[in-house]
């Protein structure tokens, strides 16, 4: 039984949030931002810049979310002045991946009905780009209620994009919040899941469009369930007692395309596949539904493998356990500003970390 | 000084008494395990367990004739499905003080704490790893206006189809009906893992055979609380719950009816279950301070078949 220090570094991606694994019980957390103190460290330049966060810190007294923050004021030749405060939003939050809680309710005053579908909230909403949210209470619009879809866009505080094709239904008011983040370990710990479908091509081969992304690799084998209310029923499974399966031979796993392309599958003369009008309220969902592993070597363009094992590497779909315990850092404009602000900035800068688990705490 | 003497005047030395008989702990029904196909890897031979399902063979239904030419050879195809374990684990720091002072045993209460900590450990990841890869079906015949409904006897059936067109194996044998006021015969069924929520719902339900009612109660499990269509329902509080999941917003829980062999439980040899404790003289060697005791476990829930699991999703009729 001992103190422990954890420490590292990393470089963050512009304008998104940075999750540290840590196993260990995280009583205080120290971060500075180098390349904003003007510091050359892990191959990014320094740049001493004015009106930064370059230092920010939590401890287990702290309101999760925030952080205990110094921002650079104007720099004079290679000094900046610092200034302490407090960052109410967007500062720092102890993630646990078993118990993660869902985010408040917020009001969707309309969406746009179309191909994707853009959000509009009655307030600022928070989201980022890969943020997975729940929509619901869609009066107007039910048949969209319960879905869950990664945000792809966000274009203001108050607007956001998904994948969702919403063009059969009746623009909403609703409720919307967050529940995960595509880029963090699932709520439900294993990898892979189910998911619903957001759109199918009909083309040669078939790509398939999913509302949330999941980390697919060629040579993933999956089955689909299509309910007749959403056309494209050629896909599903027959009465024969036959799982009729289909190999993954390309995948897009980028926020915003979230593709999975099967070459073996020719869907150009398949039932067109859509999302169902209100009247068809309530209805199973449109899902893709993991199998397992298969031969890659079975594909009709893509080339075999020199050898001719075509599975021996395919691991993909090995059921996992994803959950990681540690802690989140916010994203916002790099600034202590009062609803915009947060520790990373729009800039691709590189951070020193400490992570500090105490022996014993007095009293 | 004359006068009676009460305990005003003589209280007692010590006015407590810790009762040796500690009380219950709430302990839930585990019920995502009992169902898993029990399988071990080996030690020293990766982390990634595969196993393999060969494809049917198409059937030959057509007379060869009087020729002598062979008809088309069929290939064998294979899926194979792989799991990867983890580690799991936790553990108790206890000073020494503690054991010295208190009345009663404590380690005894820390091992069986730790004991309950590894069941509901294991229960918790076999639950997670069907809420994410069982197939989901909404109930949609029951009558609340959400989606998905309320659990109804259709829905049942409609869950059961599924399985049953996929070759999905029963997990119980008939009951068969005996001359008995007020029982009923049980179907063959699949076994329905829910929340303890769900149970007035199922109360509700047309055609629904409470566990009191079965012709023959001697192979019961203790979750069991009863059977509709060829569904036998384990609920414990520990069931499935998606929070505000349905259309309106509604908890969904998640009833998950895993046919034979459907999921494997695997573990690795010799790990499935450790229980570690290092005396003060170990874990604090200098003043020997304080002791340590832990369970650890190498461990993965896997579906092997996504056609013999579903996940019947509904919200409640019967409001908490």
């Amino acid at each position: 039984m001992s103190t422990q220090i954890t420490t590292g570094l990393f470089t963050n991606v512009a304008s998104t949030p940075f999750f540290i694994p840590l196993s260990q019980k995280i009583d205080e957390f120290r971060l500075i931002n180098l390349t904003r103190s003007g510091v050359t460290a892990g191959g990014v330049a320094g740049s001493l810049t004015s009106d930064r966060l370059v230092e920010a810190f939590w401890s287990k007294y702290m309101t999760a979310g925030t952080a205990l923050i110094k921002q650079q004021g104007t720099v004079a030749g290679n000094l900046a002045p610092l200034s302490n405060g407090n960052l109410a939003q967007n500062g720092f939050t102890i993630f646990n991946a078993a118990n993660q809680p869902k985010g408040p309710n917020i009001a969707i005053a309309s969406f746009v009905p179309g191909t994707t579908t853009v959000f509009t909230t009655g307030a600022a909403h928070g989201f980022h780009v890969g943020d997975n949210v729940r929509i619901g209470d869609l009066t107007s619009a039910p048949e969209l209620g319960g879905l869950v879809m990664t945000v792809t866009a966000v274009g203001s505080p108050t607007t956001f994009t998904t994948l969702l094709n919403s063009t059969n239904s009746l623009t909403s008011v609703g409720v919307v919040f967050k529940v995960g983040n595509a880029n963090m370990p699932p709520p439900s710990l294993y990898y892979p899941e189910w998911r619903a479908i957001a759109s199918i091509s009909l083309a040669n081969p078939m790509v398939v469009t999913l509302l949330v992304r999941q980390n697919y690799q060629v040579g993933d084998v999956v089955r689909f369930s299509i309910p007749s209310v959403f056309g494209m029923t050629q896909l599903n499974t027959t009465s024969n007692g036959l799982p009729v399966q289909f190999t993954v031979s390309a995948v897009n796993n980028a926020i915003g395309v979230q593709t999975v392309t099967f070459e073996n599958v020719d869907s150009t003369a398949f039932t067109a596949f859509a999302w169902p009008v209100a009247a068809n309220y309530p209805l199973q969902l449109p899902v893709m539904i993991p199998q397992g592993e298969g031969n890659t070597n079975n594909f009709v363009i893509t080339p075999p493998s020199p050898l001719p094992y075509g599975n021996q590497n395919i691991l993909g779909f090995a059921r996992q356990n994803l959950g990681q315990n540690g802690i989140l850092i916010g994203a916002g404009d790099g600034t202590n500003a009062t609803t915009t602000g947060g520790i990373i900035g729009s800039t691709v800068d590189v951070w020193e970390w400490r992570a500090i688990t105490s022996l014993q705490t007095f009293p | 000084m004359s006068g009676p003497t009460t305990t005003s005047i003589l209280p007692p030395a010590v006015q407590q008494q810790l009762s040796m008989k500690l009380l219950a702990r709430p302990m839930p029904d585990l019920i995502h395990t009992t169902m898993g196909y029990p399988i071990t890897m080996d030690q020293q031979a990766g982390d990634i367990l595969r196993r393999r399902r060969y494809q049917n063979l198409l059937t030959a239904p057509v007379p060869l004739g009087n020729g002598i030419v062979d008809p088309p050879a069929q290939q064998l195809t294979a899926l194979d499905i792989d799991a990867r374990i983890d580690w799991y684990g936790t553990y108790l720091i206890l000073q020494e003080q503690v054991m010295l002072i208190n009345e009663d045993p404590v380690l005894n209460s820390a091992v069986s704490t730790l004991g309950q900590s590894l069941r509901e450990t294991e229960d918790q990841l076999a639950r997670s790893m069907m809420e994410g890869g069982a197939p989901p079906i909404n109930c949609t015949s029951g009558t609340n206006g959400d989606n998905p409904t309320n659990i109804s006897p259709l829905d049942c059936s409609k869950a059961v189809r599924l399985l049953r067109t996929a070759n999905a194996q029963f997990i119980q044998d008939i009951i068969e009906g005996e001359n008995k006021f007020g029982t009923a015969p049980v179907r063959t069924a699949f076994f329905g893992l829910g929340h303890t929520n769900l149970s007035a719902d199922l109360d509700q339900m047309l055609g629904f055979i409470n566990v009191a009612n079965y012709a023959n109660n001697s192979n019961l499990l203790q979750a069991e609380w009863g059977s509709v269509r060829n569904i036998r329902f384990l609920l414990s509080s520990v069931g499935s719950i998606t929070p505000n999941a349905s259309a309106n917003l509604e908890d969904v829980y998640n009833i998950f009816l895993p046919g034979q062999e459907s999921y494997d439980m695997v573990d690795l040899d010799g790990y499935s279950a450790q229980f570690i404790y290092a005396p003060p003289e170990i874990a604090s060697p200098r003043l020997r301070l304080y002791q340590t005791a832990g369970w650890k476990m190498a461990q993965v829930f896997n579906i092997t078949n996504t056609s013999w699991i579903v996940n019947l999703r509904c919200t409640l009729g019967v409001a908490i």
